[in-house]
C-alpha cells in the first residue's frame, strides 16, 4: 500500500525512461506483478502449513 | 463491417452462453459441478472488468493518464483486506441464509425491513446508471464496428434502435438463468460458468488487439512510447501533474476496495455463489493477477490510438474497436466486439439478477406482507409471486438503464459514470465493516448513517449528472443550491483542489460514518438487534450451531408453520426438508405446537428465499411470539456453544484415555513375561547350581567320613570335586557375563582380526574333547575374508560355544563337524555344521533365549547351563551382526553367524 501511493511514488513521477518505458508505468507495474507473486507465494505457504498441520 | 454479420455474430454469442449456461447446469444434475473449481470462482469475480475497463480505461489515459490503473491496483494491494472480510461475510451468509447485500444489512440490524428497503433503493439508483453505460457501450461498439457515429444511433427512435433489441435477448437470458428455480441457496451455477468463460473472452479480446497493436502497428512498448513523448498531450500523460492527482489516485484506490467488496455484482458473486471458502486462497492470487494481465495494453493502445488518430478523429473510449478496424483486420474488429459485447454483458446479467433478488426480498415481499389488504389478494402463492416479481423486475432494470442511457448517460464518458456507482456502494461501508467487527452498531445508527451519506452522494456525485443532461437549472452547479455558493455541488462548503468523485466520496463518507458513530453509541439496541450483533460479530465461535440453537421463543402451531413451508418449497418437499431437521436433531414432530427450533429453522429457510425481514414477518403472522431479553439469547447461544465444545473435549479425552488404557495393558504384558522369564531363569539357575553342588557335597563327604581310603581313590573324588567346582564357578561367570550384555555395561575390545585364526584357535581349544568322543572336526576357511574389527576374545567365545554344542549333540565316533568361512559382499558368514540330533522346528529361534532350556527342562536333560547360546547372540549383536540356526531332526544343525566387515 504504502509502495503503491505518495510520497514512494513520486520518486518516479519523473521523465525519464526505463527500458523505453516511462519510469512511473514501469514501477507501478513491476511493483503489483512482484506483490502478486507475493500473495501467490504466501498462500501457498500457508496452505502447505495447513496439510503439514493436519 | 456489415451490420447483419454483427447481428448474427451477437447472436450466436449469446446462444453461446445459453449452451454453456445449459451444459453446466446439467453437469450439475450429475453431481459433476463446475463451480466446485477454485479456478472457476476467481474467473467469475473478473465480472468487476466491465465495458468500462474494455473500452472506457483506454479513455481515460488520453485524458487523466495512470489514474485509471488506481480502481485496479486498489483490489489487488487490498485483497489481504479483501480475504478477512469476505470469509467473515460468507461465513455469516451461510449460516443465516442470506443472499444479497440489502439482506445482509437488514439481517445485521434487527432483521429491519426499512434498512432493507434503503439499501436497495441505494443500489438501484447507484446500479442503473453504471448498466445503462454498458448498454451504451454495446451500441457505440456496434456502431464504430459499422463505420457510423455512435452518437446517430442515441437519437433513434427506440424501436429502430437496434441496442433496444440486444437489451431485449439479455433480458431474456437473465430471466431464463437467473430464476428458473426459486432456492433457499439463490445459487445460479449456469450463471457462473457463464461469467467464467465471459471473463476468458475478453480477457483474451483485449490482449490480442493489445499485442496486435504493440507489436503489429508499433515495434513493441518502446517504439510506442518514444512516439508518444513528442506528442505534449501524452507525454504529460507520462506522470502526475498535480497534487490533485495524486490525492485522486489515493481517493480512487480506496474506493475501489470498497466497490470490489460491496458492488451487488461482487457479493453476489463472490459470496452467495460461494460454495467453498477455500477458494477465496486462489482467488487472492488469481483474481489480480488476470487484473494485472488485462490493464498491460491499456496504455500501449491509448497511446498507439491517439498516435493513429491525432486531432481527436475518434472518440478515444473507441480506440479499441477503431484501431483494428482502421487496418481493415476484420476478424480481429469481430472478435473485440465481441469481447467488449462479453464485459458489458457479464455485468448486467449478474449486477440485474443480484438487484431481482433485493427488490423480490427487500422492497416488494416486505410491503405485500406488511398491507394486508395486498397479503389478502397476493398471499396465498407467495413463491409463484416472487417469480413474477423478480422476472418483472429484470426486465425493468434493464429497461430503465435503456432509458437512462437514452436520456443522460450518453452525454458522458464511460469511467465517470461507473464512479458514480462505486460511490453509491462505498456508503454501506460503515453499515458492514462496523456491523461485523463492532457490536455496538445499532439499527438507528445504521439508518442515519446510511441515509445522511446517500443524500450527499446523490447532491454530490449524482445530481450534476442529472443538471448535466438538463433535468436540473444549470445554476445549481454554477451558483450552488438557492444560490448559496457553499453549497456548490463540486465544491461543497467550499472543499476545493479535488476532483468530483474523491470530492463527493470524502463529503458522504465522512458524514455517513459520524452519524453511524454517533447515532449507534446513543441508541440503545433491541434484543433482535443485540442478538444478530452477536452472531455476526463472532461468528466464528458460533457458526456450527446457529442452526441449532434456537432464538426464538412462542408458541406456534405445526401445522400453520408447515403449510408456510410448502407455500414456497411444495408440500412434498417441505415435508421432507422437516423431516430430516428433526430427525437431525432428535426433535418430536406428533405434538400441536412447533418445537422453536423448528420455527427457528423455517425461518431460516425463509429467510433464503425471501428475505430475512420478510420471513420474519411470514413467520410472526403465524405465531405469537414472546419476547426474549439479550440476555437470554446470548446464554442460548454459548450454552448451546459450551454444549457442543464440552461434548467434543469428552470424546477427546475418552479417546486419550482408551489408547493410555490400551498402552498401560501392553506395558503390563511386557513386565508379567519378563517376570516370569526371570522365575524360570532363577530355577534353572538353582538347578544348574544345584547339580554339582550336589556331587561336590557328597564326594567331599565320603573323602571326609573314610580317612583311610585309597590314595587313587581319593584323588579320583577330588579331581571329580575340582571339576564340579569349575563347572560351578564357570555358571556363575555366564550368568554375570550374561547381566553384563543385559545392560549393556559389556564393552568390546576392538582390534584388528582375521576369522580364520579365531576359528582355528577354538578348534585348538576343544581339540582334545572331540578327540575323546572320536569326532571327526574339519575346518574349510575362505582366503579371500579381509581382516576387520572385532574383538576377538568374544568371537573365540562364540565360536568355542557353538563347537562344543556340536561336539556334545554329536555321538561318539560317528560325529562329524564341518566348520566353514565365507565372504560375500562385505559380509564374513562363519558356520559350524554337525549331524546330531537336531532342532525341532519349533525351537529354532527359542534356542537363542536365555531360559529356553528352562522351558525345555521336562522334555530333554539339558547339557550345559543353556546360557551360552543366549550369550553368542548378544556378543554377533554388539558387532552389528546377526546369527541362526538351521537344523532338522535326526540329520543335524548349521549355526551361522553373520558380521559385516564393510
Amino acid at each position: 500500500m504504502v509502495l503503491l501511493n505518495f510520497p514512494i511514488l513520486s520518486i518516479f513521477n519523473k521523465n525519464s525512461t526505463i527500458n523505453g518505458i516511462p519510469a512511473l508505468f514501469f514501477y507501478v507495474f513491476t511493483v503489483w506483478a512482484v506483490f502478486i507473486g507475493f500473495l501467490y507465494w504466501s498462500v501457498k505457504k500457508e496452505e502447505q502449513q495447513a496439510e503439514k498441520d493436519e | 463491417m456489415n451490420s447483419s454479420i454483427l447481428i448474427l455474430a451477437s447472436l450466436l454469442y449469446l446462444s453461446f452462453l445459453f449452451g454453456v449456461a445449459y451444459w453446466a447446469e446439467k453437469q450439475s444434475e450429475k453431481g459433476k459441478s463446475l463451480v466446485t473449481n477454485p479456478y472457476i470462482y476467481a474467473l467469475s469475480l473478473a465480472v468487476y472488468c466491465t465495458a468500462w475497463t474494455f473500452y472506457g480505461s483506454v479513455g481515460r489515459v488520453v485524458t487523466n493518464g495512470i489514474e485509471f490503473l488506481a480502481v485496479f491496483i486498489g483490489p489487488s494491494i487490498m485483497m489481504p483486506i479483501w480475504w478477512i472480510v469476505l470469509r467473515k461475510i460468507i461465513r455469516i451468509c451461510k449460516a443465516q441464509r442470506i443472499t444479497s447485500i440489502a439482506d445482509f444489512i437488514s439481517s445485521r440490524y434487527g432483521k429491519n425491513a426499512t434498512l432493507g428497503v434503503l439499501v436497495t433503493l441505494m443500489c438501484i439508483l447507484g446500479i442503473l446508471p453504471y448498466i445503462a453505460i454498458q448498454i451504451k457501450a454495446i451500441s457505440n461498439s456496434f456502431m464504430i464496428a459499422m463505420r457510423s457515429s455512435p452518437n446517430e444511433n442515441l437519437d433513434k427512435f427506440f424501436l429502430n434502435d437496434l441496442s433496444f433489441y440486444f437489451v431485449i435477448a439479455l433480458s431474456i437470458f437473465t430471466i431464463i438463468f437467473g430464476t428458473r428455480k426459486i432456492d433457499s441457496t439463490e445459487r445460479h451455477e449456469g450463471m457462473v460458468a457463464t461469467i467464467a468463460v465471459e471473463s476468458i473472452i475478453k480477457l483474451v479480446a483485449f490482449v490480442t488487439v493489445g499485442i496486435f497493436v504493440t507489436y503489429y502497428i508499433f515495434n513493441g512498448f518502446s517504439d510506442i512510447f518514444s512516439k508518444a513523448s513528442h506528442i505534449p498531450e501524452l507525454s504529460k500523460s507520462f506522470i502526475f501533474n498535480s497534487t490533485t492527482e495524486s490525492s485522486t489516485w489515493l481517493w480512487h484506490t480506496l474506493l475501489s476496495v470498497m466497490a470490489i467488496m460491496f458492488l451487488p455484482r461482487q457479493f453476489q458473486l463472490a459470496v452467495v455463489e460461494n460454495v467453498n471458502e477455500k477458494h477465496l486462497n486462489t482467488a487472492i492470487w488469481l483474481f489480480p493477477l488476470y487484473l494485472i494481465v488485462i490493464n498491460i495494453f491499456v496504455i500501449p493502445i491509448a497511446m498507439g490510438g491517439h498516435i493513429l488518430f491525432p486531432y481527436n478523429t475518434v472518440n478515444s473510449d473507441e480506440y479499441v474497436l477503431a484501431i483494428p478496424l482502421r487496418f481493415n483486420e476484420k476478424l480481429l474488429t469481430l472478435f473485440t466486439y465481441i469481447g467488449g459485447f462479453s464485459a458489458a454483458t457479464s455485468m448486467i446479467i449478474v449486477e440485474t439478477i443480484a438487484l431481482s433478488v433485493m427488490i423480490s426480498n427487500n422492497l416488494v415481499i416486505p410491503t405485500i406482507l406488511k398491507n394486508s389488504k395486498l397479503q389478502d389478494k397476493f398471499g396465498g402463492n407467495i413463491s409463484g409471486l416472487v417469480k413474477i416479481i423478480r422476472r418483472t423486475s429484470i426486465v425493468l432494470i434493464i429497461l430503465l438503464s435503456y432509458i437512462y442511457y437514452k436520456t443522460i448517460a450518453g452525454h458522458y464518458s464511460l469511467v465517470s459514470n461507473g464512479m458514480v456507482s462505486f460511490s453509491a456502494v462505498a456508503q454501506f461501508t460503515p453499515a458492514i465493516i462496523g456491523g461485523i467487527f463492532w457490536k455496538g452498531g445499532t439499527q438507528k445508527g445504521a439508518l442515519i448513517g446510511l441515509l445522511v451519506g446517500s443524500l450527499f452522494w446523490f447532491y454530490t456525485l449524482m445530481l450534476p449528472s442529472i443538471v448535466g443532461a438538463g433535468f436540473f437549472p444549470q445554476s445549481i452547479m454554477d451558483h450552488g443550491l438557492f444560490g448559496w455558493s457553499i453549497l456548490k455541488p463540486f465544491a461543497l462548503f467550499g472543499l476545493k483542489g479535488m476532483d468530483s468523485i474523491s470530492h463527493g466520496l470524502f463529503w458522504s463518507l465522512l458524514f455517513n460514518t459520524l452519524c453511524y458513530l454517533y447515532f449507534s453509541i446513543k441508541s440503545t439496541p433491541s434484543s433482535i438487534e443485540h442478538s444478530q450483533a452477536v452472531i455476526f460479530v463472532d461468528i466464528y465461535e458460533y457458526s456450527n450451531h446457529v442452526e441449532s440453537a434456537s432464538i426464538w421463543r412462542g408458541t406456534a402451531y405445526l401445522n400453520d408453520i408447515q403449510l408456510l413451508l410448502s407455500n414456497f418449497l411444495g408440500e412434498r418437499k417441505a415435508e421432507k426438508v422437516l423431516r430430516l431437521y428433526t430427525q437431525k436433531h432428535n426433535i418430536k414432530l406428533n405434538s400441536e405446537k412447533a418445537d422453536p427450533q423448528v420455527v427457528s429453522y423455517v425461518e431460516k429457510l425463509l429467510a433464503g428465499i425471501i428475505g430475512s425481514a420478510s420471513a420474519r414477518i411470514m413467520i410472526s403472522s403465524v405465531s405469537k411470539e414472546e419476547k426474549i431479553s439479550t440476555e437470554e439469547v446470548i446464554s442460548i447461544l454459548k450454552s448451546s456453544q459450551s454444549l457442543l465444545s464440552a461434548n467434543k473435549e469428552l470424546k477427546r479425552k475418552s479417546v486419550a484415555l482408551e489408547k493410555a488404557t490400551s498402552e498401560l495393558k501392553e506395558a503390563n504384558e511386557i513386565l508379567k513375561k519378563t517376570d516370569k522369564l526371570k522365575d524360570d531363569f532363577l530355577s534353572t539357575v538353582a538347578h544348574e547350581i544345584r547339580t554339582p553342588l550336589t556331587s561336590i557335597r557328597a564326594l567331599s563327604e565320603i573323602v571326609y567320613d573314610n580317612p583311610d581310603m585309597d590314595v587313587t581313590e581319593r584323588e579320583y573324588f577330588l579331581g571329580t570335586v575340582v571339576k564340579e567346582s569349575d563347572r560351578l564357578s564357570r555358571l556363575i561367570n555366564q550368568v554375570l557375563d550374561l547381566e553384563k550384555y543385559e545392560s549393556g555395561k559389556q564393552k568390546l575390545i576392538l582390534e584388528e582380526v582375521d576369522m580364520q585364526e579365531i576359528v582355528k584357535d577354538s578348534i585348538d581349544a576343544l581339540y582334545q574333547q572331540a578327540k575323546e568322543k572320536e569326532i571327526k572336526v574339519v575346518f574349510l576357511p575362505d582366503r579371500f575374508a579381509p581382516r576387520f574389527m572385532a574383538d576377538r576374545d568374544k568371537l573365540i567365545q562364540v565360536v568355542v560355544n557353538l563347537l562344543s554344542n556340536a561336539i556334545k549333540f554329536c555321538e561318539p565316533q560317528k560325529g562329524e563337524i564341518v566348520l566353514a568361512t565365507h565372504y560375500v559382499e562385505g559380509c564374513i558368514y562363519t558356520s559350524v555344521q554337525d549331524n546330531g540330533a537336531g532342532i525341532d522346528k519349533n525351537f529354532q529361534r527359542l534356542i537363542f533365549d536365555k531360559f529356553f532350556q528352562a522351558e525345555d527342562q521336562t522334555i530333554k536333560k539339558p547339557k550345559g547351563s543353556g546360557l551360552g547360546l543366549a550369550i553368542s547372540k548378544k556378543i554377533i549383536a554388539l558387532h552389528q551382526g546377526e546369527i541362526w540356526v538351521e537344523s532338522e531332526v535326526g540329520k543335524g544343525s548349521k549355526f551361522t553367524f553373520m558380521i559385516s566387515v564393510v
